[in-house]
């Protein structure tokens, strides 16, 4: 630790120059300095903490690339096996990667943008922050934009007020990490006034790890992901630049300006060198700089890794469609949850989100639906809530509490002549935010219909707009093409011709615009999302437009690529038999697979799914029409599971 | 004025051969940090200097760095303050301070 400077110290240094210190100031009277950003807790110091167990201490991973990663460290467990995979990996038992960059791995990035903290001592929080954003796309393949401001606020600091990571992980594992639209970072010292809804909106986090040894946080980096770390930032830190590692300058006037909080997003054993991402803006390389093995107390302390996360519905929206869900649900927080009709009755489904991936029935609710209903999650405490189309030709609003529980009767409400599948999404307007709903009606138009976000929960019809449309489906997502700060609406339809049109809707005019048809012969509901392909990061490029539709039997997938801007939709796909209609549509954790439900001829469920190397048949499930669901428990196919990895729901 | 230059003086006197301390209130942990130009150093100097963490902590302060002026010769002079970071263009705060050296 520096020696204390006060004015006593400064009239010795002045004198020694023949400076006379004004004689009103007290010797004893110290020059205070605010503590950068990090505040005088450091992080536990690395010998501490000991070595650690890896193999206990990490989840299972949904991410393939991982899971050969770890195969080959020897840390593989059973529920990492990927999706649809019955065979047992040998283990392994190599050594680490001598070196690993999370921007630049597995061929692409896994690091969400630059941030800048200016003007506030908060590195604290955009380190947390940045360690939750990176860690939810290595282990649920989406990119997210999660509030700093969340994070800084909610702990109840001030601009200049220094932290440290050990609060941070309580904050977090306490209370989770919510969007900016919750919260979003302030300069001002505002009082923290996130929205309402919250909990219903925030990634849940479990406390950090501390990782004190060098080797096992390079082994953690290899196996796992990024960590935070403390560092002591000297005066020749703000002139890094990049292209080669920094060394701190021994000479004596490079004095220690604090304690600061980098993410660690890879090192290089070959230049001995962490690969840090800094919260500074454009500062050093792009925003990183290579801090030096052991270089100005970067090993001296524990670094924090970040496993389990739980994501929330509202960052995930445009993820999901139709009657098919990955909600936070499960061991591994990626369960996927269904719902289907039979003889007028809904079934609630779910799948663990580990090996073997049994799926199981859960309750059976209502008694006048008349296809597979439209599901998500949403900012209300994480419910369940789906609209069908009743037996009367209306629209028929259920929920569940989304830990569990009983299905509750939402209400009647829509056109008095609906004649189609709804697509229904909770939308921006608002915190908690609209329902949006549109669904076909007799006369072949598309009804907009929006249910306002507080008592008395009107529905209320909003346009009708479109003609000659044949079906509807659950093709309804709020997309991130923002207007007026908010996010387009963007639809799928089928026109009576059997082609598939595009409509959409911009917060600028209220008007929803007709967009260019495509495809041909299709006579049965589009599903359709806005998945996260031909993304760099969280910043953009727009994720793609992704649609599944049953044509003759089998399932046509359709492809618009926003990422490049062309805007075309292509046809990329056709497979399957014995389809009648695809039912869900998911972008979920498995490394970005596509996975969809179809209902097949004979009234069953059956899931497909898509990885790098096609689309792939998975189980059927459900009853064939027109019996009742069988009740399966999901033990009856816990044949190979670890037991103790699935939690109660 | 600023939440950065709120307490620094317009101007300020000091003797010859005597020096004035002003706390500035920084923004070091964004990478911002503060400097210091003069009209004349042949009237008055000024330097910053970075006061590096107190023993035992002090509580959280906003003054992370000192102005120290020293008067060389009786005259006036302006220092010109800065506060920003060393790798962008633009300023978070700037204040010009009058030195009345007598």
């Amino acid at each position: 630790m520096p020696e204390p400077r006060n004015i006593g110290w400064l009239r010795q240094v002045l004198a020694a120059q023949g400076v006379t210190l004004r004689a009103d100031l007290p010797d004893h009277q110290v020059i205070t300095q605010h503590p950068l950003g990090a505040d005088e807790t450091r992080p536990p110091v690395a010998s501490t903490i000991g070595r650690i167990d890896l193999a206990r201490v990490l989840l299972p991973t949904a991410n393939p690339q991982l899971v050969t990663r770890r195969l080959a460290l020897g840390l593989h467990v059973v529920a990492d096996q990927p999706e649809g995979e019955g065979a047992e990996p040998p283990a392994g038992g190599g050594a680490r990667a001598s070196a690993v960059d999370w921007r630049n791995r597995f061929g692409g990035n896994w690091i969400t943008s630059i941030r800048d903290q200016n003007p506030c001592s908060s590195c604290w929080a955009f380190a947390g922050t940045a360690l939750v954003e990176a860690m939810l796309k290595i282990e649920h393949a989406y990119w997210t934009r999660l509030s700093e401001g969340d994070l800084h606020d909610g702990v109840g600091s001030r601009c200049a007020d220094g932290n440290n990571l050990g609060n941070v992980s309580t904050f977090l594992s306490n209370h989770g990490l919510a969007d900016p639209g919750c919260w979003p970072y302030h300069t001002d010292d505002a009082a923290y006034a996130p929205t309402s809804d919250r909990n219903g909106r925030s990634v849940r986090v479990p406390a950090f790890t501390w990782i004190g040894d060098v080797e096992q946080q390079k082994q953690w980096i290899d196996s796992t992901g990024p960590i935070a770390t403390w560092f002591d930032v000297y005066q020749d830190f703000d002139g890094y630049s990049g292209g080669y590692v920094y060394r701190r300058s021994t000479d004596p006037d490079n004095h220690e300006r604090g304690g600061h909080f980098l993410l660690v997003v890879g090192y290089d054993d070959g230049q001995q060198a962490w690969i840090c991402k800094n919260s500074w803006g454009a500062w050093g390389d792009h925003g990183y700089v290579l801090v030096g093995y052991g270089e100005a107390g970067i090993d001296q302390y524990a670094k924090a890794g970040l496993t389990g996360l739980n994501p929330d519905p509202w960052t995930k929206r445009r993820l999901h469609n139709g009657n098919l869900y990955e909600s936070g649900n499960g061991a591994a927080h990626r369960n996927f949850e269904a719902v289907s009709v039979h003889s007028g009755a809904v079934t609630s489904y779910w799948r663990e989100g580990t090996s073997p991936f049994p799926w199981a029935s859960d309750k059976t609710f209502a008694a006048d639906a008349t296809h597979a209903p439209t599901l998500t999650g949403t900012t209300y405490d994480r419910n369940l809530e789906l609209v069908y189309r009743t037996t009367g030709n209306r629209l028929h609003h259920w929920w569940r509490a989304g830990g569990g529980g009983d299905w509750n009767d939402g209400g009647v409400f829509g056109p008095t002549d609906t004649a189609g599948v709804p697509g229904f999404v909770q939308g921006d307007y608002g915190a908690p935010g609209n329902f949006e709903v549109v669904v076909r009606t007799a006369d072949g138009r598309l009804a907009h219909w929006w249910r306002i976000d507080g008592a008395p929960w009107t529905w209320q019809e909003s346009a009708r707009f479109g003609a000659n449309i044949a079906y509807s489906g659950p093709s309804l997502v709020q997309g991130d093409y923002l207007d007026g700060g908010h996010g387009n609406l963007e639809l799928v339809a089928v026109t009576t011709a059997g082609a598939l049109q595009h409509f959409w809707r911009s917060e600028h005019d209220g008007v929803w615009h007709d967009g260019p048809t495509f495809g041909a012969g299709v006579a049965s509901p589009p599903v359709m999302i806005q998945g996260q392909y031909g993304m760099h990061d969280e910043a953009g490029p727009h994720g793609n437009f992704e649609l599944c539709v049953a044509v003759g039997g089998a399932v046509q997938h359709w492809w618009r690529d926003n990422a490049s801007g062309s805007m075309v939709w292509r046809s990329s796909a056709t497979f399957g038999h014995d389809v009648a209609q695809v039912v869900g549509l998911v972008e979920g954790s498995f490394g970005m697979n596509l996975e969809i439900l179809v209902r097949r001829t004979n009234g069953q469920l059956q899931h497909w799914w898509r990885d790098g190397a096609g689309w792939h048949e998975g189980p059927t499930f459900g009853p064939t029409d027109p019996r009742r669901p069988v009740v399966r428990k999901p033990t009856d196919v816990l044949t190979k599971l670890d037991t103790h990895l699935i939690r109660p729901r | 004025m600023s939440r950065w230059t709120d307490g620094l003086p317009d101007t300020l006197r000091v003797g010859v051969g005597q020096a004035v301390v002003l706390p500035l209130t920084g923004a070091v942990g964004a990478g911002n940090s503060w400097t210091a130009t003069d009209d004349d150093a042949g009237v008055a100097t000024t330097e910053v200097l970075l006061a590096p963490p107190a023993t035992p902590p002090a509580a959280s302060s906003e003054a992370s760095e000192v102005l120290v002026v020293t008067g060389v010769r009786p005259g006036r002079t302006v220092a010109h303050l800065r506060l920003g970071r060393s790798w962008e263009t633009t300023d978070l705060a700037r204040h010009d301070l009058a030195i009345d050296v007598g």
